[in-house]
């Protein structure tokens, strides 16, 4: 007996493990594969590169405000020093953008399982481990996402912390314990450090290995329907026996995994070295340069659905709390409110379209959230304006609304549609700036005409582009 | 002779009762050694985690937001009536903080908090109002909502003026 055959017999008599190693290898997979099924291992995959890069990152950082002989937060200054060196730029780089990857990736799972309806009998209790698994990662998102105290940091958390506080009776007490003070400190940079980095990895670590261990136990659905029928029964748990037009996992399952793995760590390589994060100027409590927050694009789709929401406290509370719990409530228990036992996409018309309906409206949302961005004021005051100049403006903070699409009946992209106005007639009176409904409604003094002020939801016009409508309308609102 | 441990505990009463029959277990005669042993085995792993996660909870609870120290802002000839509101740095438990002052005319100084009540984003004074970035609130100058989604007036900061100081304290509303 060889070395190598003695020593796993060795660790056999003490762990026993044989069997369970042979079912995890070779049990029968069928012999046309998806490579789609893998994409849970792309996840693991992903997970390994966040929880490496992670420590690396750990070993430069701390959540630390003192501030530094340059005046900066210990915690910022740590990420510009790591960042002015190439390959610490690299590995944060890599985390940064490990986090989209995780979140894509795991979305992607979730609707290949959804679709081939793997969630059914007898998986139900892996699809809910899963689901744990997604708030897990986007949890890991949240928090990781203050550390390096930027102004994006910063309001993004501001905001996310005081969405909890609309929880019915223990909203403002959860915020308080989130964030360890009124506003955002370092007590609450020091918490969302240790859930970050101690609380969620071993919950996603234990949550992994019950979801693995799970897909072993039952194995997967695919194979359920290539098997010969009562394989299971009589199958004799540590024996291989692979019937008829299946392979072994081993090593034809795992070949697709590694080169699963393999494209999805290009792609992340590859991403993360073109696209180097920006980190923005340090967060500053008091927003001096009025800086617009937005975040980021994994929870874009809650910020424009934000937008949608009347002013009244208790749609608030809807909007925020109850819709997003039930949300993720209706997606924990979707096993056991789809009765349907089919798993052929053509006899599941209801859960499928649901599912089309949920990708359309998330992709949406996040779509328009994406593209509601204020270009930054650069303009200088023009003087002799012409439509030319009012034209780049209506480019710049109306285009979504009024250029792509005409609310309200108006359309700014030419001039000739731009005077005709919209279903409140004329917006502009040559001449006269104070009468004309675009210049009231951008100097948020068109509230006795019930127009909201505009860019609606977004920042102001900076006055030197308001002033240059300004001047233009009273010059005659010339071509 | 050995004693069979594996054998059911006596149960009393009504079978198809499962509180009296718990109840039936407390009455002197049927506490079992078994039953002795796992009720203790869970009390004890009960109050142990209940120790812990009360040790937890009483280490992360945010602290009391009533007795925030009264801060100098500025000093009374700097606002005026008919003057825009100007924002003024504040202490935040170390980190920085702030404070919309205006001197309005029937209400006399008014200091509101600098984060928007929808989400707490930072809004600025724009034209005649306050305006919101985030989702575009705005609230007049008397820090009434005059376009939603904000469900709240503007918070108010407890505002003194003592010899010719003005000082802002914690959120009064
Ligand atoms: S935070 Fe101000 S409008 Fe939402």
């Amino acid at each position: 007996m060889s070395a190598s055959k003695r020593l796993l017999q060795w660790l056999d008599e003490r762990l026993s493990i044989k069997d369970d190693m042979t079912e995890a290898l070779y049990h029968p997979v069928p012999r046309r594969e998806s490579y789609l099924d893998y994409l849970g291992f792309a996840a693991v995959f992903v997970f390994i590169s966040q929880f490496v890069t992670g420590i690396l990152l750990a070993t430069v950082y701390a959540p630390s405000l003192a501030l530094t002989s340059d005046g900066l937060p210990y915690a910022y200054h740590a990420m510009k020093v790591l960042m002015s060196e190439p390959w610490g730029y690299f590995i944060r780089s890599l985390h940064f953008w490990g986090a989209s990857f995780m979140v894509v990736v795991v979305f992607l799972h979730m609707l290949r399982v959804f679709y081939i309806g793997a969630y059914k009998k007898p998986r139900e209790l892996n699809w809910m481990l899963g689901v744990l698994l997604l708030v897990t990662v986007l949890a890991f998102a949240f928090t990781g996402y203050l550390l390096p105290w930027d102004q994006e940091a910063y309001w993004a958390t501001m905001v996310g912390t005081a969405m909890v506080g609309y929880a019915p009776l223990v909203g403002d007490w959860l915020t308080g314990i989130l964030r360890g003070s009124e506003f955002l400190t370092q007590a609450t940079i020091s918490r969302f450090f240790s859930i970050h980095v101690l609380v969620l990895p071993i919950t996603l670590v234990l949550l992994m290995a019950a979801h693995i261990g799970l897909v072993f136990r039952v194995g997967v659905t695919e194979a359920d329907r290539a098997l010969p029928p009562g394989w299971r029964k009589k199958h004799v748990r540590g024996t291989v026996d692979i019937p008829k037009g299946m392979v072994p996992f081993y090593p034809y399952g795992t070949f697709g995994m590694v080169m699963t793995v393999l494209v999805t760590m290009l792609a992340l390589l590859a991403v993360a070295y073109f696209f180097l994060p920006e980190i923005q100027a340090p967060a500053d409590p008091l927003n001096r340069d009025h800086y617009e927050p937005k975040p980021p694009w994994y929870f874009m789709f809650l910020y424009q659905f934000l937008k949608f929401v009347p002013g009244y406290y208790w749609a608030q509370v809807v909007a925020i709390v109850v819709i997003p719990t039930v949300a993720v409530l209706l997606l924990f228990l979707v096993p056991l409110l789809d009765k349907n036992p089919s798993h052929e996409p053509r006899r599941r018309p209801v859960a499928l379209s649901a599912m089309a309906s949920m990708v359309v409206l998330l992709v949406g949302l996040t779509y328009m959230g994406q593209k509601s961005t204020v270009i930054p004021p650069t303009e200088e005051v023009v003087t002799q304006a012409k439509w030319s100049d009012v034209s780049k403006i209506f480019q710049a903070y109306c285009a979504s609304c009024h250029i792509s699409t005409t609310s309200g009946g108006l359309s700014l992209a030419s001039y000739e549609s731009t005077m005709k106005g919209g279903q409140n007639g004329a917006v502009i009176v040559p001449g006269k700036p104070e009468e004309s409904l675009l210049w009231l409604v951008i100097n948020g003094e068109a509230n006795q005409y019930n127009v909201p002020p505009m860019p609606l939801g977004g920042q102001p016009i900076p006055a030197t582009a308001r002033q240059t409508i300004e001047n233009w309308i009273k010059d005659g609102a010339s071509k | 002779m050995a004693k069979d441990h594996s054998a059911a505990p006596p149960s009393g009463g009504d079978e198809k009762n499962p509180l009296a029959d718990w109840l039936e277990g407390w009455t002197p005669q049927e506490v079992t050694r078994r039953k002795f042993m796992s009720v203790s085995m869970w009390t004890i792993g009960g109050l142990i985690a209940l120790a812990y996660g009360g040790l937890g909870l009483k280490f992360l609870w945010p602290p009391s937001q009533s007795n925030v120290p009264l801060e100098e802002v500025g000093t009374s000839d700097e606002f005026k009536i008919g003057d825009p509101p100007v924002l003024k740095v504040t202490d935040n438990q170390g980190s920085e903080g702030g404070a919309w002052i205006v001197r309005l005319e029937n209400e006399g100084l008014v200091a509101y908090d600098m984060h928007c009540t929808h989400l707490e984003c930072p809004f600025t004074w724009v034209g005649n109002q306050f305006a919101c970035p985030c989702h575009g609130s705005t609230f007049d100058i008397h820090g009434q909502v005059t376009h939603p989604p904000a469900p709240r007036p503007l918070r108010r900061r407890l505002v003194v003026e003592k010899d010719g100081k003005v000082l802002v304290g914690g959120i009064i509303s």
